[in-house]
């Protein structure tokens, strides 16, 4: 059964969003992301996986100021909840119990196997 | 102050996007610009800028569509179905002319296209019919090359022997008799006497018999279904003897066919076969290629290239043909498929169509197709004035423009489906008057065959958006609070709409009939 249901990218944001803490805005998990994994990020997938996460109750979102650099708009800070810790951590097991399945000799092998 | 990302872009984005997510997205934007801009140049940060908004655009951000979120729009449409039966019933006399006007046209539509979709299926239901052509011949008289679709009895037969490339070959000789069974004597003027071949060339379905050997050997004849019942009711035909022009000779039923279709270029209801005419004609005719009572038709093999055939012709001519030469005889190949609509020379076995009178029908009726919409417009907006009255009303309760719009394209849909409806009565009623006087036997079922039936209805969507939108939009615009108080809605002088309609109408309907008749006297003109 699926407990969480969780993207690639999703959770690559939803990581970038705890990383970040109280500062995790817009630009600023894209620049984490793009920083640490380097890998170019477009607002338009970024905000995508944002309002999902959102929908799913995995971070919750609230109001900042508006500020000089971004022209009078404000910024959105995104947090991430109880239930998007336990996703990440339902994510990360999951791929450790398979991690640990696979035999060593795997490992061995060089070029394709038949 | 910093820059702005380009304003076109951003409005843009500003445009399609969800309100909730605008703002701190539109942040987004305006700060990876102004990042960007730090890095590089302003044309190459700014071209990043428009692929961020188009990368944007996708569903989980765009805006949803606004209409009909909460409402229920099937109550709106019973309304509008409710005020449409109203609308009618109030000007009656209106509407009739409107609708009847519509179904007028679609009938003369529907019955124009019957025609020309029934001339095009000729000579369809052959197998391999892009291989059979018909061996015509010209004579050379007084200068002038004469054609005609018959060809020797002899000289069909050198033809199939000297070209590899016939795989088979038919001739074909109409005639007419009178047959006798017992105490029945009647004339049959639609007899032929044909090659063992015929089947195999021509595809037409056999009750009875195989297509191989039904017409071999000597005193046979096919008949058609309807001939079969004519002489021998319900009983089996095949094995039953026909006594022919007096007892000259007897003939054997040997198989019994499917009534030829009306759309063949020839129409036959016995065939005879071949080797009783061999047996009674003169011998001198047999050998004589001068005898031109014979239609030949050939199936050639496949890949063989009609034009480098009738190249050979000539030499064929020359050396074959007796006393003909290439300066006095032509022999020509006719494609099957064109002879209804192409050949026009001498001894055809019918009158054919002609692909002249196609076309013309075909621009007259897109011709009266769009008067028909033209008109119904005409008379929607000039009685429009009667309804800028309620547009008013509705938009003071708050309907948006799309709202009004959907209303009159309803009606609109109402009319054109009415006058569609109406059409296929008023063709199904007229159907049998125009088979005759089209010469046609275009059945009642071909109106409701999925192919028409979906034609008409892509037809209705079509014509339903032509001649309503225009109605739509025109009266969807009116100012809410000035149609109230003013005579025209609030669209300043205009004076078309205050005519009366009887006479819009009546000046449509001479408009149409003026150009009908333009039309088929010119058409007359060109066939004299």
């Amino acid at each position: 059964m699926k407990k969480y249901y969780l993207g690639e990218f999703e959770e690559i944001v939803l990581l970038a969003t705890a990383i970040l803490h109280k500062d995790a805005y817009g630009v600023a998990i894209k620049n984490e992301i793009e920083a640490r994994l380097n890998r170019e990020v477009s607002l338009g997938a970024m905000h995508t996986a944002l309002v999902r996460l959102e929908d799913k109750g995995y971070i919750r979102s609230r109001d900042g100021s508006a500020t000089e650099e971004r022209a009078g708009r404000p910024r959105k800070y995104f947090e991430i909840t109880a239930l998007g810790k336990k996703a990440i951590t339902y994510a990360r097991s999951s791929r450790g119990k398979m991690w640990d399945a696979i035999p060593k000799v795997i490992w061995e092998l060089k070029g394709k196997l038949i | 102050m910093k820059p702005l990302p380009p304003e076109p872009l951003l409005n843009l984005f500003r445009w399609y996007c969800h309100p909730r997510l605008v703002h701190h997205i539109e942040g987004d934007l305006i700060e990876v610009h102004r990042q960007r801009l730090e890095r590089m140049s302003k044309r190459k940060a700014d071209m990043k800028f428009l692929f961020d908004v188009l990368l944007l655009f996708r569903p989980g951000i765009m805006r949803p569509r606004q209409h009909d979120q909460h409402l229920n729009p099937y109550e709106m449409y019973r309304n509008y179905l409710k005020v449409c039966f109203r609308v009618f019933n109030r000007e009656k006399m209106y509407s009739i002319i409107n609708v009847a006007g519509l179904a007028l046209g679609f009938t003369c539509c529907l019955l124009i296209y019957l025609f020309v979709s029934d001339e095009l299926s000729y000579d369809k239901i052959h197998h391999d019919k892009e291989r059979i052509y018909r061996v015509a011949a010209a004579y050379m008289r007084q200068g002038q090359w004469e054609p005609y679709a018959t060809n020797g009895w002899r000289t069909a037969e050198l033809f199939k022997t000297h070209y590899g490339e016939v795989e088979e070959l038919v001739r074909i000789m109409n005639d007419d008799g009178i047959f006798e069974y017992g105490d029945k004597r009647i004339i049959e003027e639609k007899i032929a006497w044909v090659d063992d071949t015929f089947f195999k060339i021509f595809s037409f379905p056999l009750v009875e018999g195989t297509p191989n050997d039904v017409l071999k050997g000597t005193n046979k004849v096919v008949i058609d279904e309807t001939t079969a019942a004519k002489y021998f009711g319900t009983e089996n035909a095949i094995g039953k003897l026909f006594k022919m022009n007096d007892g000259f000779v007897s003939l054997q039923v040997s198989g019994v066919m499917k009534d030829m279709p009306s759309t063949s270029h020839f129409r036959f209801n016995m065939l005879i076969s071949g080797e009783t005419l061999q047996q009674l004609a003169p011998k001198e005719l047999l050998t004589e290629v001068g005898w031109d009572s014979q239609h030949v038709y050939v199936k050639l093999s496949p890949g063989t290239d009609p034009v480098v055939m009738e190249s050979t012709f000539p030499e064929f001519t020359n050396k074959n043909l007796g006393y003909f030469n290439s300066g006095n005889f032509k022999l020509f190949l006719q494609p099957l498929l064109s002879i209804h609509l192409q050949s026009n020379v001498g001894l055809e076995f019918q009158d054919n169509g002609s692909m002249y009178r196609i076309y013309t029908f075909s621009v007259i009726a897109v011709f009266i197709l769009v008067i028909a919409c033209v008109n119904y417009m005409n008379l929607t907006t000039a009685r429009s004035m009667r309804r800028a009255k309620e547009v008013g009303m509705r938009k003071a309760l708050g309907a948006k423009k799309g709202d009004l719009v959907n209303q009159f394209l309803t009606e609109s849909f109402l009319m054109t489906g009415t006058a569609l409806l109406l059409a296929i009565v008023f063709s199904y009623f007229l159907l049998p008057k125009f088979n005759s006087f089209a010469g046609k036997e275009i059945s009642h079922l071909v109106l409701f065959t999925p192919r028409i039936l979906a034609g008409l209805l892509v037809a209705l969507i079509v014509i339903c958006l032509i001649s309503g939108l225009y109605p739509a939009l025109m009266l969807s615009s009116f100012q809410a609070k000035s149609s109230m108080k003013t005579k025209n809605g609030g669209r300043g002088r205009w004076t078309y709409a205050q005519e009366r309609p009887c006479r819009v109408a009546i000046r449509d309907i001479h408009r149409i009939d003026c150009r009908v008749r333009d039309c088929i006297s010119a058409m007359g003109l060109y066939e004299n």
